[in-house]
């Protein structure tokens, strides 16, 4: 299961690292002709049943109100191979293109608009998750090692993070930044709310588990052995909570895809020509999506993947060894039977 | 000359209170005192609650005591500063009593005993690998297994893993806090005979905190007896199994299962009545000490 996990990632991955190559077109490109037009699959033979090089029919415009297409059967568009630095193209880019997943409202390539916005989205949320996690661990193991006074001011202090409406805070600090902002920029501001957001959930889990295990025995040995805070925390309590911090991951990574779309709606995400998956998906939100143009829904199966994979690799990735023990929890029970 | 001196040693713990409301303090150790000479076993003995895990922590700075004094070779362990104190424990180490908790369980055998080298800063990779190696052999586990975690090895040999630990940095004085108490009784004479080979090999100086009276009898040169956080008798074992003065002492002594079902027993029961918290310890005989 692992290696299923792993390769959906690898591919996942790999296409949003190969958008240029891979994507027929560039992810702004418009097709005023094809709104909403549907995919074009290749075929290799035609209705005749000949067998061919892999061809698409070309869309015709059936019903302008409608928005309905027809296949152009009598016309074969043979594809061509490696021209100008991209994969796959139709021989007639500009009149027939070749759009594997359909296009969207504004007639775009919806297949390069996935590839390119894998790239926005899955780095927005695993910088923004990292930073969460490195952000909650860092809180999380300083208020569980040190305790006290600075306990209860870290746990407070996050506590009011968590009780915050995130909506209506992001609202407020989109409002005092001006109107129009690159794209690097808003990267960088989504990141930082999402890791502020997200790390409260983190901080107090590390916590409780960093306090629980600075009582076991081994924390005590390691302190006796002359080890300094740093080694302590940092080579065995955070260690512990490493299972968790892994779960907490996989949990944050979907939950940021999703915040982003939700920004992006509310229009303090990406704008319109920078593809992600939440700015596409917002675009699908209507009941036609369902209905007729199914393939605006891409993102959320390439969403789905995305976590599904996480979930595969990361539950059995062997971050602790101690589940595989089953002698562990009566070791547990026992040393709490005999601590003094 | 004594190797370790703790006097008047407290320790109170505070229960309870909030803000407003004072907690009630609990002596865990109140005013103990002992000396330990270089090359002997000195048992410390006592019911769960007594406090003598709390002062053999408290002698290493594991827990910081309220008052009283340390001394290690004449030094005061108490007044070293964080520096000193780590080239202290260089000199003092702890074995713990379950072989479960204190091991962290998420690294390997190898690891757990190279620590204290790697903390120290002793040798270069490779010196520290053979180290590891000589000492898994010392405590006669097979350095086949460096690589294993600790859930893979028996109760016995994750006891042997700590024990090769506290010896790492070459120590002379070893704390065994209950070493074998979790242990299989079959086991336990395995690790006992260990311990007491390595003290003659490597010339230690024991503090062994036991509940199993037979056990402090068969290996400890000295005794004290805990209760209720004070030393109530102490002196040499032979002695002070033959001729028990304290009332607590008697009824710790008279409660060791005899192997022979038929023997007559007669368990005597401890009167709370009997013991006078503030009696000082007396000399009754040469080195025997006893609170009556």
């Amino acid at each position: 299961m692992r290696r299923l996990g792993l390769s959906f990632l690898v591919v996942v991955f790999a296409a949003a690292a190969g958008a240029p190559f891979l994507a027929p077109h560039a992810p702004d490109v418009k097709f005023s002709e094809l709104l909403y037009a549907p995919p074009t699959l290749p075929h290799v033979v035609d209705d005749a049943g000949a067998w061919h090089a892999p061809f698409i029919y070309p869309w015709r415009l059936a019903d302008r109100l409608e928005q309905r297409f027809e296949q152009n059967r009598s016309t074969r568009m043979p594809l061509v191979w490696l021209r100008g630095g991209r994969i796959a193209q139709s021989s007639d880019e500009a009149r027939a293109p070749f759009l594997l997943v359909g296009a969207d409202g504004s007639g775009r390539d919806v297949f390069a608009r996935l590839l390119f916005g894998a790239r926005t989205s899955l780095g927005l949320a695993l910088v923004a998750a990292l930073g969460a996690t490195l952000l909650g661990g860092l809180v999380g193991g300083a208020a569980g090692y040190i305790g006290g006074i600075v306990d209860e001011a870290l746990m407070r202090a996050t506590d009011f993070v968590l009780v915050l409406p995130a909506i209506y805070v992001v609202l407020a600090l989109r409002a005092v930044l001006p109107l129009v902002l690159s794209s690097g920029i808003v990267f960088v501001m989504l990141a930082a709310i999402f890791a502020v957001v997200g790390a409260p959930f983190v901080a107090r889990g590390v916590r409780a588990i960093v306090r629980s295990e600075r009582q076991l025995e081994y924390a005590v040995a390691a302190r006796s052995l002359g080890a300094g805070h740093a080694r302590l925390l940092v080579r065995h309590l955070l260690p512990a909570a490493s299972g968790y911090v892994v779960v907490q991951l996989t949990v944050l990574v979907p939950a940021f895809i999703v915040a982003e779309a939700t920004l992006s709606y509310v229009g303090l995400g990406f704008q319109d020509p920078i593809a992600s998956w939440g700015a596409m998906l917002q675009e699908a939100s209507n009941t036609r999506a369902l209905t007729d143009f199914r393939w605006l829904l891409s993102p959320a199966a390439a969403i789905f993947l995305v976590v599904l994979g996480l979930n595969l690799v990361l539950q059995q990735s062997g971050v602790n060894p101690v589940t595989i023990s089953s002698d562990e929890p009566l070791g547990r029970l026992r040393s709490d039977s005999h601590s003094l | 000359m004594a190797l370790v001196e703790v006097s008047h040693l407290v320790k109170h713990f505070t229960r309870g209170g909030g803000l407003l409301r004072a907690g009630t303090t609990v002596n865990a150790v109140d005013d103990v005192s002992f000396t330990i000479d270089q090359g002997e076993t000195f048992g410390l003995v006592g019911e769960s609650g007594s406090g003598k895990t709390t002062t053999g922590r408290c002698m290493l700075r594991l827990i910081e005591p309220s008052s009283g004094q340390v001394r290690f070779r004449g030094e005061d362990v108490l007044a070293f500063s964080p520096r000193q104190m780590r080239d202290a424990r260089r000199e003092m180490q702890i074995v713990f009593q379950d072989p479960y908790s204190s091991l962290n369980p998420r690294m390997r055998a190898r690891q757990i005993v190279e620590e204290p080298l790697i903390i120290h800063r002793l040798g270069a990779r490779a010196q520290r690998r053979a180290r590891v190696a000589e000492l898994f052999r010392l405590v006669g586990l097979d350095p086949a297994h460096l690589e294993r975690y600790p859930h893979e090895f028996s109760g016995g040999q994750r006891q042997r893993i700590g024990l090769a630990r506290a010896l790492a940095l070459n120590p002379s004085f070893v704390i065994l806090d209950e070493p074998v108490s979790a242990l299989d009784v079959s086991v336990q004479a395995q690790v006992v005979n260990l311990l007491m080979d390595l003290q003659r090999q490597l010339k230690l100086t024991y503090l062994f905190i036991a509940h199993d009276l037979r056990l402090v009898e068969h290996i400890c040169g000295r005794v004290a007896v805990m209760y209720l956080g004070r030393i109530v008798e102490m002196g040499p074992t032979a002695a002070l199994f033959a001729a028990p003065q304290h009332p607590y002492t008697r009824a710790l002594l008279s409660a060791i299962p005899v192997p022979d079902p038929d023997a007559p027993r007669q368990r005597i029961v401890l009167d709370p009545a009997l013991v006078n918290r503030e009696a000082a310890l007396k000399e009754i005989a040469a080195g025997h000490f006893a609170a009556v």
